[in-house]
């Protein structure tokens, strides 16, 4: 590249040459303006124009001309004698003007200078001064690109000129014909502009005001362009509600919405946004459609890219919210694109969301995410453009993935999985009564129809979202109240109450902002089915029947058919299972084996024809019989002949695993039926066991999988078989227990006070053991992701178990302080508890945690530890031994340093010299001074003082007493004070026995309280020491 | 005029072929007794490589998402593994950015060496072909 292309591609763009090819549209400026001035040079600025305007230059030239218009914000002139050639050329000229401006603002606007982009403005000022053709479109594109890339005092010196350029041209602006995307943009682009902009600190800075002032311009000149943007312009108010000029528009929307075209709030509402498209700049609209249709699995690094480039200036909060909208109203056409793209967008969704910091930002975004459902008015939205599935898959999503350990450094944290879900929920119950207070009513039945929408889209899935075991009881609860139609009732209702009252006067205050402070919503209990529905349900389970029938083939499908004609026959139950008996020991002894398919159908058939056990509002569990004579239901003959195949024929006990397996495909309920009737009937219990691990093998799941599944809806099916059962599964499943951190979750999840009573009851007579030693860390590391409620049973099981401490060691180091409050409340419980002397492990481990401002944990472990006076002794031994061979070491600088070199982000940290005097440091300042003065004695023990003057003396560590002066200042000042007592100690002692009775009264040889306590401890030491040579001498 | 490579397709001992990929670490620049060393990790559809840039004439490093165009580049074998290298008679230049679909997996840098294969340690193969062009990655 010549030096004379290079010195123009730089005036336009800040491009290292070396390391980047300039993009080739800024190349095609640079080059078309070095051929306009060789064109240009020696003619007269008539020929000049002559020449512009000629159709085989003309293209080419006016890129030329647009690069020097853009070119010349440190020469004026050149501007003018550029703005004299256009004038000169006419109006057409100012089309190809235009196309090359829109050029620069769709593909080159984020690299260029902003002296180019201030020069840019200036020309479309020229041209709406002059009113050329559609120059609004290209004033659109420059808002647009406002939501895009570019540092923050760039926005706002551009957002200025732009503001100005309107108010300077008010009819103008006025007289644009109506339906332009130009409104929307300015509304959507300000309004976000106006909430990142900090507030003013001196009186000068006028901006935000400017910007108020403006956009109420704006909207009041051109209310009826508004509706354009459909239930975005609510939002928007809404969002700026707290500001006066808009509680002003906001009460008129409210009041006189016939002002804005519309004929009520509710019908903006439920309209969206036709121009949601123009929301982002070219750039990133382009970035994000890439991420949803070609990331793959790489998702998360294109994220990253986004967040780096995107997402770290002032307006980083209301570019996610954007995008999210955009996201949310984006169509893909399901028949070009696979569910990967679908399943990118809620990923993508996912991160936005669930990254941004918590507070008023996140719960924008969650409005952002919802506003859709607030909306979903059957009279104006139907199903096709609904777009509110999107919410709920995203709910979908976050419930199913599982944050990495802790110790990992992802973007994917523990509160981005099951808790964000609650947190989306719990949002959407709580805003449904809040969003707009006057219009409750009818947004309770928008909610209801958008979750219509989500029934239609996930059929049977959608039941195991809603009523996902990872959500809260208080969260289900609250969504009950809003969707009785879908969702089963609670074991426990909660008391009817009433509805919170509304106030008329604040109905037209916005209430948005306060969602997350509100207190819970009230419990209605309401029917699931209605009798039409059931019979719509049965007359199609009956379809069915008749079609899988006609499937089956020869014998059997005599047998079933006659089976089926026969059942409403049948006067009780002995009839039905001697039936059934009959064709499963037909099924098991048919010489000519059915194939698996016919197996299947048959199982399918047979169960259809006996119904399910399980009914609504009914507990399994007899509350007066015994167990024994319940097991009455014909499915109990199929569990008989399971646990007990005719002539003990491995063959028939294969088929009756297959045909189990296949039933429970239909009914999931069948295999916790089973867990009962083995419990119940008490009969060789191990091999029936092996039974249930064989369905689960044949049913291609995991044990511990199936026997979750089975607890989760056991628990949601019938609360008191729950409580029956919980104890015999984990004891009968030992090492699932031990090995799956998912099943103590859904166990968490679902025990009350009094089944939590019995299953420690249970675990102390050794019934049941939940832990052992090689796999309770992952269960912790698993348990920091619960709900806290979820966490505290857990703790109380951990407690249960007799867990030793020893077993927290690698856990230490892992925890965060601010997310796992629940896993550390404990530790230093269990450590203020502890039962044995401190040892050099734990040391190690509580000095291993990375320092940190916000992060106590190591603090108060060590306060803990030297409580007591003894152990005081003991713990400065262990410190001052481990100080000491860090020296010896020479592990003496760096805080954090991981224990392999490879930089493994998950390996252990190496505990430092420097580390450790980093946490002494805290230490002291926090401890000191207290009334026990139990920190002054741990740092004046001899072992503490002796390890100091190591550190002192070594020479490689003695640069540390430098950084860590404070602490070593108290040590000497400890040392002093010391020496001091001693050698009153021992002048006094010199006094003699006189002196020493009236010790006691002497201020010199007053002990502190601390001091008796440590005496009194040495002389109980002293006995013990004693005690211990009489059993000697004994011996 | 120099072969278009996939990342794939690279072996040791290839020399002067042009490819394009889009960084994922940007890494660093180190100064060696040789000289100045950019490291980096870089992908393109089928896999990711580390590279390294020797003697750039330049100070900083490119940003992640960067997309590069790579002419008359190598390949060495570097602490066993294999690493696309841009000498004194390569070039290496952004032409984009962001829009470009890659694969972390397989590290080709982590893939075995096919047996037999003799390496320099320092930095370029002893014996370069003028040209071996990829038969794609043995599986071994």
């Amino acid at each position: 590249m010549n030096e004379e292309l290079a010195k123009r591609i730089h005036r336009m763009i800040k491009v290292n040459l070396k390391m980047e090819n300039p993009s080739d549209v800024v190349k095609k400026f640079a080059i078309d303006s070095s051929q306009l001035d060789e064109k240009l040079h020696n003619l007269s600025d008539k020929e000049a124009i002559d020449l512009l305007i000629s159709k085989d230059k003309g293209d080419s030239s006016s890129s030329g001309v647009v690069y020097h218009l853009v070119t010349s914000y440190d020469n004026p002139e050149k501007f003018s004698k550029m703005m004299k050639y256009i004038l000169g050329a006419g109006v057409d000229y100012w089309h190809t003007i235009l196309c090359n401006l829109n050029m620069i603002l769709i593909e080159v606007w984020h690299l260029i200078h902003l002296g180019c982009k201030e020069q840019l403005v200036r020309l479309i000022r020229e041209g709406i001064r002059l009113n050329v053709k559609s120059i609004e479109n290209v004033l659109m594109n420059v808002f647009k690109n406002i939501s895009g890339s570019g540092d923050w005092q760039t926005k706002v010196r551009i957002m200025n000129m732009l503001m100005n350029t309107i108010r300077e041209h008010e009819p103008w602006f006025k007289s644009i014909k109506s339906g332009a995307g130009l409104m929307s943009t300015i509304i959507m682009v300000t309004s976000h502009i106006i909430v990142d902009t900090p507030q003013p600190i001196t009186k000068e800075d006028q901006f935000k005001n400017q910007l108020i002032v403006f956009l109420t311009f704006v909207i009041r000149s051109r209310k009826l362009d508004c509706h354009a943007l459909g239930r975005d312009f609510v939002i928007i108010i809404a969002r700026l509600g707290r500001i006066p000029q808009f509680e002003e528009i906001w009460r008129e929307l409210h009041q006189t919405p016939g002002n804005f075209g519309i004929s009520s709030i509710e019908e903006f509402i439920s309209r969206p946004n036709i121009v949601g498209l123009l929301r982002l700049s070219t750039e990133l609209q382009r970035k994000i459609d890439h991420i949803v249709f070609y990331s793959k699995n790489n998702l998360i690094i294109y994220y990253d890219w986004i967040v780096k480039s995107h997402l770290r200036q002032l307006d980083s909060g209301s570019l996610r919210a954007e995008i999210v909208r955009y996201l949310c109203s984006m169509s893909i056409d399901a028949k070009n694109h696979g569910p990967a793209v679908f399943e990118n967008r809620i990923q993508l969704l996912h991160l936005l969301v669930s990254t941004a910091p918590p507070g008023p930002e996140q719960q924008w975004l969650k409005l952002c995410l919802f506003v859709e459902w607030f909306g979903c008015d059957e009279r104006f939205v139907n199903y096709n453009n609904s777009n509110v599935e999107i919410a709920i898959n995203l709910v979908r999503y976050s419930l199913s993935i599982q944050a990495p350990p802790p110790s990992q450094n992802s973007i994917i944290q523990a509160s981005h999985c099951s808790p964000f879900a609650n947190s989306l929920l719990e949002y959407l119950c709580k805003s449904v009564d809040l969003f707009l207070p006057s219009q409750s009513d009818q947004i309770r039945k928008n909610v209801n129809t958008a979750m219509k929408f989500c029934r239609d889209r996930f059929q049977h899935g959608l039941q195991q979202i809603l009523e996902n075991y990872k959500i809260d009881r208080k969260i289900g609860d609250q969504m009950r109240q809003i969707w009785p139609d879908f969702m089963r009732s609670s074991q426990n209702p909660p008391k009817k109450l009433k509805k919170p009252a509304q106030n008329p006067p604040e109905d037209t205050k916005i209430t948005v902002a306060t969602v997350a402070t509100v207190t819970q919503p009230q419990y209605i209990s309401e029917p699931i089915l209605t009798a039409a529905e059931k019979k719509k349900l049965a007359e199609k389970e009956e379809m069915e029947l008749e079609s899988s029938m006609k499937l089956l083939k020869g014998e059997i499908r005599e047998k079933i058919e006659g089976l089926k004609s026969q059942w409403k026959e049948f006067s009780d139950d002995a009839d039905k299972c001697e039936a059934v008996e009959t064709i499963l020991t037909h099924l098991c002894k048919n010489d000519d084996k059915l194939d698996d398919s016919q197996q299947e159908i048959a199982a399918q058939c047979l169960l259809a024809i006996m119904g399910s056990v399980v009914v609504e509002e009914k507990s399994l569990l007899p509350e007066t019989n015994e167990i024994s004579e319940a097991f009455t239901h014909p499915i109990y003959s199929i569990f008989k002949m399971l646990c007990f195949p005719p002539n003990d024929d491995s063959n028939a006990s294969e088929i009756m695993v297959n045909l189990m397996a296949a039933m429970r495909e239909k009914d999931a309920s069948l295999t916790y039926v089973f867990l009962y009737y083995i419990k119940g009937s008490d009969t060789r219990t191990q091999d029936t066991i092996e039974i249930y691990r064989e369905i689960a093998r044949v049913s291609d799941k995991n044990v511990d999988e199936m026997l979750c599944s089975d607890i989760q809806l056991c628990a949601l099916n019938d609360i008191r078989l729950f409580a029956y059962l919980i104890p015999f599964i984990f004891s009968q499943f030992q090492d699932e227990v031990f090995q799956s951190s998912e099943l103590l979750n859904v166990l968490c999840a679902n025990l009350d006070s009094s089944q939590l009573r019995v299953f420690i009851s249970e675990m102390i007579r050794e019934e049941i053991k939940l832990f052992k030693k090689d796999t309770f860390s992952a269960h912790i590391l698993a348990s920091v992701e619960w709900p806290t409620s979820s966490q505290w049973i857990f703790w109380h099981l951990v407690h249960a178990d007799g867990v030793p401490i020893e077993w927290f060691l690698p856990i230490i180091p892992k925890l965060d302080a601010a997310k796992h409050d629940e896993a550390i409340a404990n530790i230093l419980l269990m450590l203020k508890h502890m039962d044995r002397e401190p040892w050099p492990g734990l040391i190690r481990s509580i000095f291993s945690r990375i320092p940190g401002k916000d992060d106590n944990f190591t603090i108060d472990a060590l306060k803990v530890l030297i409580d007591d006076a003894e152990q005081c002794q003991r713990v400065a031994e262990l410190v001052g031994g481990l100080i000491k061979k860090l020296i010896a070491n020479n592990e003496i600088l760096g805080i954090g340093t991981k224990t392999t070199p490879n930089t493994k982000k998950a390996a252990p940290t190496k505990v430092s010299l420097q580390q450790l005097l980093e946490h002494l440091t805290q230490f002291s300042d926090a401890c000191l001074e207290k009334k026990q003065r139990a920190t002054e004695m741990f740092l004046s023990k001899h072992y503490m003082q002796e390890a100091f003057s190591s550190i002192k003396t070594n020479d490689k560590s003695s640069v540390l007493t430098k950084k860590y002066h404070n602490l070593f200042g108290v040590m000497d000042i400890l040392a002093a004070d010391l020496k001091e007592q001693n050698s009153r100690q021992l002048r006094g002692n010199r006094q003699g026995s006189a002196a020493e009775k009236s010790a006691s009264s002497s201020p010199a040889k007053r002990k502190t309280e601390n001091e008796e306590t440590d005496s009194n401890s040495k002389r109980r030491k002293c006995q013990k020491d004693i005690i211990q040579l009489d059993d000697s001498d004994s011996d | 005029m120099a072969q278009e490579v996939q990342l794939i397709q690279l072996q040791p001992n290839m020399n002067g072929f042009n490819t394009t990929t889009i960084v994922l670490d940007p890494g660093q620049i180190r100064r060696t007794q040789q000289g100045s060393i950019l490291t980096m990790k870089v992908a393109d559809q089928t896999g990711s490589i580390n590279a390294t840039y020797m003697n750039p004439d330049f100070s900083e490093t490119w940003k992640g998402g960067d997309i590069l165009r790579m002419k008359g580049a190598y390949t060495s074998v570097y602490q066993g593994g294999l690493t696309l290298a841009i000498g004194r008679n390569g070039d290496c230049k952004k032409i984009g950015e962001f829009f470009m679909q890659f694969s972390e997996l397989p590290d080709i840098s982590q893939m075995a060496l096919p047996v037999g294969t003799t390496v320099d340690n320092k930095g370029a193969p002893q014996n370069r072909p003028n040209t071996s062009m990829g038969r794609g990655r043995p599986s071994y």
